[in-house]
């Protein structure tokens, strides 16, 4: 974050423009948003601000913002979007519940009714009952400022939470009278994130202690693990411990690392492990499907006191961050003379196999292959929920952090093109591929329009078997085939991707997808690319998932 | 088998006159939907693109026929995707149910992370609905069906919530109820004494007005009658369109209600908020307001009428006629002035707004009396707010006060569904229009027949309207690269056709309604002159 133009006096300036010099002075330098009359004020702030802000607008709300999520995902920065109030905001939310749940810094600013009519019921433009109670329905940091005076502070105080801890959107609200009213503001330079609290020294030497005397250590990881990627090595190689890596971890071990796990092949390995390293995961989907309870040492680390107690407490807890945490127990491993163990067998023998049975899923796997090799090692790929990627997730080998990701546990449908989107506004030097499913393109398909307004070069693989096909399968498996409301009637994907004016081609094999992907990519320009599917291989019946009717405790 | 919860929810549904379920399906919900699965042909599932046109189809629905109407959704991001809609049914006073999924009921506020988990989902509904309830295990599954029917069946017409865990919805029911039917609670019986003093105040009036909201949409014919009666002017904006028809000499639209309420002595406020009139055209002590209303929050919302009744319309006009007896006054000066005032406004509308004139002509010409309107926020939207000539209730679909961009398409879609014997036409922007553009493959899928026109300038034009005359000509982010949407009509399987002027439009429009398909008809236009002078119009009373 900059300060530089953060200075000490009050300076008279509208609530619109203090918002907006809040942001710059927070280091923000995109916004993702629709105008709209309640907000023309702080429109009207960014286009002073034009040379140092820019405006990403969008065709729905929800596309600005899960582009800002894009954006946070894609840079660790971030993601800021400006919507009207009422449906505006509301159509924001599922974005905003999609970020939450990947743990992601994610602002929203948003307007009011005119202050001195809420909560009167006049019934005036985008007016709620209490706007504020349902974002806070959503997520913790949702407030209103009251003044143009307040709003350095009060955004202060929102990067300072977004970034502290779990990381985590927040909300602000404003009404249009006080964006456009003139008042002395003092503005606030960033607060710094509150430091993640140092373990104590008694429990890392026990964790320590713990994991050097493991016979078949395993470490686990999730979305909390992207920016210690460098300490978990450490720690993994130490130990000779096999990192699985939730989806959200994906990359944070090139998968050409023999310790690097996904989660297929992990849930075999904790079948076989006698101590796991937690870190940074919530851990819910393993410890309600995986079993053992009791049976396996754990030591956890999380930054956030209360998610480190659920769904059940570990023999040790260090609350720290991942960085912090596993620096302190690789200190330690260190000084007890820990060093450069190799994998247990098990654990080789449960990947090998599982790589295998992965490999023969055709034509999942080639398609996978021919995306890999299409896609440069550190392109950045985004997975809606779809057969496919259900597959990508586990199979297809990552070589960075913070190039494969997820609509966290929300699995939201929509969510990858948009936020593609965002990404390559936050990465212009990388590659960037949207994978979806016919259902879940469709969501946020009017976006293709702000693809080609904003000449934003991502490439749109949108996989057809005309179908929502997770629960079609689900009413097939489970329900005697008997099947309601999950087929679908679709466009022809080529036809309306070139309606929106962008380079649009049909790959019906993996070889034609790779050729085709290949050169789109070359383009550099927004596209898409249709792949027809029939019946493809479950990929559900290899995973331990907790039952989705129900939990037990 | 046993009955379930699933089972109960079906059948309350069916019991209650539900007959189709706008829903996307998923996981937390599939044993509902495989309740569903053997009664689908008597309460058809129709799935969508995004929830956001499950909820809107079913606002469209309700608006079109007047009675309620379900949809239903997962938890978490399905949920959320319909807020829009059903704040947009919270604000227009439409009976919509959302049947909404939930995380397993003992996960609730674990914050474990499960799929599509939010802290308060009921928290939510509940702000955007008149009552919402969570349905926690067979003990209380029929009451809560019960007290949401009844509270979709009475009063004032609004949103109603009810949600529904994944793991409750195959808990067997022990002692399955036979009926599930909810009567509606009648609203309180108005008091004689307010109705005689309402009718002694409306007798003796000079310029008496009446004013209409969407609490009206259902009454136009004891309206008229009241309105012949007193010679009384009916004033309507968006919601109350069409409770008189717009062709009647006492229908004026609310440019010139303004004129009306510049000098009229009584004012008789039927179902409507009455905000728009109080706060903006003004008040004085020279006005005396009735206010009739089946929410007593209304009465005195802005400011204390002289005599407020609470109480259903179909109850308190008749006991007004009753009341009123064989009282009928010509006031033929205030006659005189009604239509001077209607003139003068028709006059000035054809100096300043004549381009969507022009179109709004051209769609009444084709559109024939029970045909529905959807209205949206584009520049002709805004002058059909006080231009159209709606004749028939229910004709005219309008956002009310939430102003949904993108809310026309897919609630024209629901309009259309539920009354396919009419035809259903919806305006909108090239900005609006891409909100729900993906439902084209749900027209097409389910072979809804709507036309929905596109006007077309590239541009969010009402932004950027302001952005160039409120603020110094620094347009920003409110200029759009649109697609080709003739092409992506054709792209989805629907017909797509293009008009270049309102001869043309009339041409589609004629091919559109006579071999009824998805149509989306593009309008290619520039700059309108802005209709804002007839909409946020200033005081007329008061200081």
């Amino acid at each position: 974050m900059t300060s530089t133009s953060t200075t000490t006096t009050p300076q008279t300036m509208t609530g619109g423009q203090a918002v907006a010099r809040a942001l710059l002075d927070h280091g923000v330098d995109t916004v993702f948003g629709i105008p709209g009359i309640q907000l023309d004020n702080l429109f009207d702030a960014f286009y002073e601000l034009r040379n140092n802000l820019r405006v990403v607008h969008t065709r729905h709300e929800q596309g600005a913002a899960f582009m800002a999520m894009g954006y946070a995902q894609a840079s660790g920065r971030t993601g800021v979007f400006a919507v009207v109030p009422g449906p505006g905001l509301l159509n924001s939310l599922t974005a905003v519940a999609t970020g939450a749940s990947a743990n992601l810094p994610m602002l929203g600013i948003t307007g009011q009714i005119p202050s001195y009519q809420i909560g009167q019921g006049y019934g005036i433009a985008h007016e709620l009952k209490d706007q504020l109670a349902v974002t806070r329905g959503v997520i913790d940091w949702a407030e209103r400022a009251e003044h143009p005076a307040q709003v350095p502070a009060l955004l202060a105080d929102a990067f300072q939470h977004m970034h502290s801890g779990r990381k985590q959107p927040a909300v602000f609200e404003m009404a249009p009278d006080l964006l456009g009213q003139s008042a002395p503001v003092q503005p606030a330079a960033p607060l710094a994130p509150h430091p993640a609290p140092v373990p104590e020294a008694a429990l890392v030497a026990r964790a320590a202690e713990r994991l050097a005397a493991a016979k078949r250590p395993l470490i686990l990881v999730g979305g909390g693990i992207v920016d210690a990627e460098a300490a978990v090595l450490a720690v993994a190689e130490r130990l000779g411990a096999p990192v699985v890596m939730s989806p959200n971890a994906r990359g944070s071990l090139p998968d050409s690392h023999p310790l690097a796990f996904t989660m297929m092949p992990g849930q075999d390995a904790w079948a076989a492990c006698d101590t796991a390293l937690i870190v940074g995961t919530r851990f819910t989907n393993q410890a309600l499907a995986w079993g053992r309870e009791g049976e396996v040492e754990t030591i956890r680390i999380d930054i956030d006191p209360m998610q480190i107690t659920k769904p059940r407490r570990a023999d040790i807890s260090l609350v720290t961050s991942a960085e912090v945490g596993l620096g302190a127990l690789d200190a330690a491993l260190a000084e007890a003379g820990v060093e450069a163990r190799g994998i247990w067998p098990e654990a080789e023998t449960a990947r090998a196999e599982m790589q295998a049975k992965l490999a023969e899923m055709e034509p999942l796997a080639g398609l996978t292959g021919a995306l890999r090799r299409a896609l440069p090692a550190d392109g950045l790929v985004f997975a809606d929920v779809t057969r496919f990627t259900v597959y990508a997730r586990f199979a297809m080998a990552m070589h960075e952090p913070r190039s494969f990701f997820m609509p966290g546990f929300q699995a939201t449908l929509g969510w990858s093109y948009p936020a593609a989107l965002g990404a390559k506004v936050a990465r212009p030097d990388r590659k960037v591929v949207a994978l979806c499913g016919d259902g879940g393109f469709m969501f946020t398909v009017q976006e293709l329009a702000t693809a080609v307004h904003h000449d934003i070069p991502v490439t749109a693989v949108v996989f057809n078997n005309q179908a929502y096909g997770n629960v079609k399968t689900i009413q097939r498996n489970s329900y005697g085939g008997r099947h309601i409301a999950v087929d679908l009637t679709n466009p022809d994907f080529v036809a309306m991707a070139r309606a929106y004016g962008m380079r649009a081609d049909l790959a019906e094999t993996p070889e034609a997808f790779e050729e085709t992907l290949a050169s789109h990519l070359a383009d550099e320009k927004p596209s898409l690319i249709e792949i027809p599917v029939g019946e493809m291989p479950n990929v559900w019946s290899l995973v331990r998932r907790p039952p989705s009717a129900g939990v037990s405790r | 088998m046993s009955t379930t919860v699933a089972d109960l929810v079906v059948q309350a549904l069916r019991q209650n006159g539900i007959e189709t379920l706008y829903c996307l399906p998923g996981v937390q919900n599939d044993d509902f939907f495989d309740a569903l699965y053997d009664h689908r042909d008597s309460l058809r599932p129709v799935q969508v693109r995004h929830e956001q046109a499950a909820g809107y189809m079913a606002l469209g629905a309700a608006l079109a026929t007047g009675r309620p109407q379900a949809f239903c959704v997962v938890p978490g991001p399905g949920f959320l995707n319909a807020t829009a809609a059903l704040a947009t049914a919270y604000a227009v006073g439409a009976p919509v149910l959302a049947l909404v999924g939930e995380i397993p009921l003992p996960a609730i506020g674990k914050g474990l992370g499960l799929l599509h988990e939010i802290p308060d989902q009921l928290a939510i509904l509940r702000g955007l609905t008149k009552q919402a309830e969570r349905i926690s295990g067979p003990g209380d599954a029929a009451d809560v069906l019960r007290r949401a029917f009844g509270a979709l069946h009475s009063g004032r017409p609004r949103p109603v919530g009810i949600e529904v865990p994944a793991s409750v919805w195959k808990a067997p029911v022990a002692e399955p109820p036979e009926s599930l039917a909810a009567a509606a609670i009648p609203a309180p019986a108005p008091d004689p004494a307010d109705i005689e003093r309402a009718a002694g105040l409306l007798a003796a009036a000079e310029r008496p007005l009446i004013v209409v909201g969407g609490g009206a949409r259902d009454h136009g014919a004891a309206i008229t009658q009241l309105a012949r009666q007193l010679t009384a002017p009916v004033v309507a904006f968006r919601n109350g369109q069409g409770v008189v028809p717009r062709d009647d000499p006492l229908s004026v639209g609310a440019p010139v209600g303004r004129e009306l309420w510049r000098t009229a002595d009584v004012v008789l406020a039927l179902g409507t908020r009455l905000a728009m009139q109080q706060t903006q055209w003004g008040t004085d002590d020279d006005l005396r307001i009735v206010h009739i209303d089946i929410d007593a929050a209304e009465l005195g919302r802005v400011t204390a009428p002289e005599v407020g009744i609470e109480a259903d319309l179909a109850v308190a006009l008749p006991a007004l006629l009753t009341a009123l007896g064989d009282h009928a006054r010509d006031r033929p000066d205030w006659a005189g002035e009604t239509a001077r005032a209607e003139a003068r406004l028709a006059q000035s509308y054809a100096e300043r707004l004549a381009p969507q004139l022009g179109w709004l002509e051209a769609i009444r010409a084709e559109l024939p009396a029970d045909g529905i309107f959807v209205d949206e926020l584009t520049q002709v939207g805004y002058v059909s707010r006080f231009a159209w000539s709606c004749t028939r209730p229910r004709t005219y679909l309008s956002t009310g006060y939430q102003g949904t961009l993108g809310w026309g398409f897919a609630t024209a879609l629901g309009a259309a569904h539920a009354r396919p014997e009419v035809p259903v036409v919806s305006i909108s922007g090239d900005g609006g229009a891409l909100y729900t553009i993906t439902e084209l493959a749900t027209a097409v899928r389910h072979s809804i027949a709507l036309t929905a026109i596109v006007f077309t300038d590239n541009a969010f034009g009402n932004v950027r309207r302001f952005q160039i005359e409120n603020y110094a000509n620094r347009p920003i982010a409110s200029d759009l690269t649109s697609p080709d949407f003739v092409r992506l009509a054709e792209s989805f399987g629907a017909r797509g056709m293009r008009a270049k002027t309102p001869d043309e439009l009339r041409a589609c429009l004629r091919e559109s309604i006579r071999d009824p398909a998805p149509t989306v008809i593009e309008v290619p236009v520039g700059d309108f002159p802005s209709p804002w002078d007839f909409i946020l119009m200033g005081k007329v009373r008061g200081a």
